[in-house]
């Protein structure tokens, strides 16, 4: 949060500036007036207001990087600020009957920033759109921050239970199969003693990468746990579940992924398991959701086995 | 006098060996290592001493933090990469050496505490497998799955790296099946039975004797005489918890165990005092013998050598009824639901 905040240090002073000129203005041309002549329940509602502009302001700086959107929401709520900052002024300083400035600046920022949120937010809902479409194949209508892996940024096993649950609900109303396949490094607790923990990680956040783009719009990747990665294929045949894993095997096997201190790239092999629910393949009705992670399981068992004893 | 059992709060376990592993993980995950020590009374800069101590109880609070911090599911699992062959210098040795899977678990048994000291292992053999019995300090099944999770993928990690074929082990846990079990899927192979009120790793016999390519019987047996002697330098055996004593001592008698006054007199403690120290360590006499009884009574059924009755005789129990109430309020089942509920060995 600090971290953040630090990149917007002259809006901040900017702002600091403008309340500072406008309090000592406002001390320095009136007189304060007494203790009875205060109303305190004024005092507390726009003090409330100020107080939450103040906290929505750096809110919004400390959880957003520079950029048209920041800089519209940033102006919009300083326009807030300064104008309910000068209608609490107000209520504990008299300026002479003639000043007009406090009025204007009580009224004039008002508008002014409400338009510039509004735009603000426009261009804060196109921003996410770009955003949404970048995580499509990453999560699929719902959100959940907390089922988020920290090193892939993909979602985990259990956001996947619940979307293929979804996904097999539809899916079945409709007549249409769905696939799941799972895919596992080969040998990967190898790399993770060579090279150490953190380059095994980078491997899987590249793959994460390579993987993202290798799918089609519709489909949602997963980390299923360690190395494995589940992907959920929304209207996919068994046949063309399998032309897809082949494909992504061959993607795989032609990556190559440069460990820290070293020029000659490492090519790794992977394993996949498919399983389909639909079309010749129904599955029972307790727990389709289970099966089909067991199915494919098994079959991601099966594939490495064969290809231990095709090496041996 | 020389005490054989130590206090978990005396500092007898190497900082620097311990510490080393968890530290690289909080490295790479990018864990801050204030958040990690909070609360436990470690400090960063005790890994930089040979000599600096740690008690079990600090390990095990650190261990606590780790679960939190860490905050993803593999934390136990990766944390198990390290543990194994660990940093004392003779016993990483000597395990690296081993000829075979059954030398690593002989290993384990005599001085696993060197490299592991929250957690003893005890073998079994019969005709067809070797069961590897896993307890921790205060032999409570149940609370420690963080623990054994690691400990578990410990010794699965090292011997695949030494080249074991790990394919037909299984694995046996005591507590409750967690939410997140694909883990144990992708990192153990298998998966394991949960609910069996005992923590176990069984394997084939077949798998016991296969040789492991870098093994080498005569580096073996040199390491661990070097163990022996380094067990030796340090007076007793380290780390073994008064209620890891007890239960072995109930165990070995497990047809006549003895009373609470007899194991009282045998320590050389009062009864009252005996009890405290027990309590200290989170147990009590009868948690203990109910252990042993349980454990003995699933490694007998498990292994299908007798019927409940020829259980019931070994385990000092009047007639087979008795045994069978018992069992049922050790695990909720009557043995035979429990043998026949997916727990019997494939």
């Amino acid at each position: 949060m600090l971290q953040q905040l630090k990149n917007h240090g002259r809006k901040l002073a900017l702002i600091f500036v403008l309340l500072n000129i406008q309090i000592l203005s406002t001390f320095a041309l009136g007189n304060s007036k007494s203790w009875q002549e205060i109303d305190w329940l004024d005092i507390a509602g726009e003090g409330g207001a100020v107080w939450l502009c103040l906290v929505w302001l750096v809110g919004v700086l400390s959880t957003r990087p520079d950029g048209p959107v920041t800089r519209l929401l940033f102006w919009g709520f300083a326009c807030f600020l300064i104008a309910s900052g000068q209608d609490l002024l107000d209520e504990i300083v008299r300026l002479p009957e003639a000043t007009v400035w406090n009025h204007a600046v009580e009224s004039i920022p008002m508008p002014i920033g409400m338009l510039l949120m509004s735009i603000g937010l426009l261009y804060w809902y196109r921003e996410q759109q770009a955003l949404n479409e970048q995580l499509r194949k990453r999560e699929r209508g719902l959100r959940d921050h907390r089922r988020m892996d920290k090193i892939t940024g993909l979602a985990d096993a259990q956001y996947l239970r619940q979307q293929l649950e979804a996904e097999l609900n539809m899916a079945r109303a409709e007549g249409l199969p769905t696939s799941i396949l799972m895919l596992d490094i080969d040998d990967f607790r190898e790399i993770n003693r060579s090279l150490g923990m953190g380059e095994g990680d980078r491997l899987l956040r590249e793959l994460t990468e390579l993987l993202l783009l290798n799918l089609r719009r519709r489909d949602l990747l997963c980390r299923y746990a360690g190395d494995r990665f589940a992907i959920v294929l929304p209207a996919t045949c068994q046949l063309m579940a399998e032309l897809l894993a082949q494909q992504l095997e061959g993607v795989c096997k032609h990556f190559a992924f440069h460990a820290r201190n070293s020029d000659l790239a490492q090519f790794h092999t992977v394993s996949t398991g498919i399983a389909t629910d639909g079309l010749d393949v129904q599955l029972t009705d307790d727990d389709p959701v289970e099966q089909l992670l067991r199915r494919a399981n098994y079959r991601l068992a099966k594939a490495k086995e064969e290809r231990v004893l095709k090496v041996a | 006098m020389n005490r054989s059992y130590i206090d978990l709060h005396e500092k007898r376990i190497v900082a620097q060996e311990q510490l080393l592993g968890v530290f690289e993980l909080a490295q790479s995950r990018s864990i801050h290592l204030d958040k990690l020590l909070r609360g436990t009374g470690i400090f960063a800069q005790d890994i930089e001493h040979r000599k600096h101590m740690i008690s079990a109880a600090q390990l095990l609070l650190l261990y606590q933090n780790a679960r939190r911090c860490f905050s993803a599911d593999d934390c136990s699992f990766l944390l198990g990469q390290y543990l194994l062959p660990g940093n004392h210098p003779q016993f990483s040795r000597a395990i690296l050496a081993s000829p075979t899977v059954q030398d690593v678990f002989e290993l384990l048994v005599a001085y696993g505490s060197l490299a592991l000291p929250l957690v003893e292992f005890r073998c079994h053999y019969n005709d067809q497998e070797l069961y590897v019995q896993l307890l921790s300090l205060d032999a409570d099944d149940y609370i420690h799955d963080f623990l054994l999770e690691a400990v578990n993928s410990a010794c699965l990690s090292l011997c695949r790296w030494l080249g074991a074929d790990t394919r037909h082990w299984q694995y046996l846990h005591a507590f409750k099946t967690p939410a997140y079990r694909e883990q144990y899927l992708v990192h153990y192979g298998n998966s394991p039975s949960f609910n069996t009120h005992i923590n176990a790793i069984v394997i084939p016999r077949a798998c016991l004797h296969q040789t492991l390519p870098r093994g080498s019987q005569a580096q073996y047996s040199m390491a661990l005489e070097a163990c022996a002697d380094s067990v030796r330098e340090q007076g007793a055996v380290p780390c073994r918890s008064l209620a890891l004593l007890v239960y072995d001592q109930l165990q070995r008698q497990i047809s006549d165990p003895p009373s609470l006054e007899q194991l009282a007199e045998q320590f050389d403690l009062s009864v009252a005092t005996f009890k405290r120290y027990l309590k200290a360590e989170g147990s009590r006499y009868q948690q203990l013998l109910d252990s042993a009884r349980r454990h003995q009574a699933i490694y007998y059924l498990l292994s299908g050598q007798l019927n409940t009755e020829q259980i019931a005789a070994k385990l000092n129990y009047h007639d087979k009824h008795n045994f069978k109430r018992s069992f049922k309020r050790w695990t909720g089942l009557s043995p035979a639901a429990y043998f026949s509920n997916g727990f019997q060995l494939k």
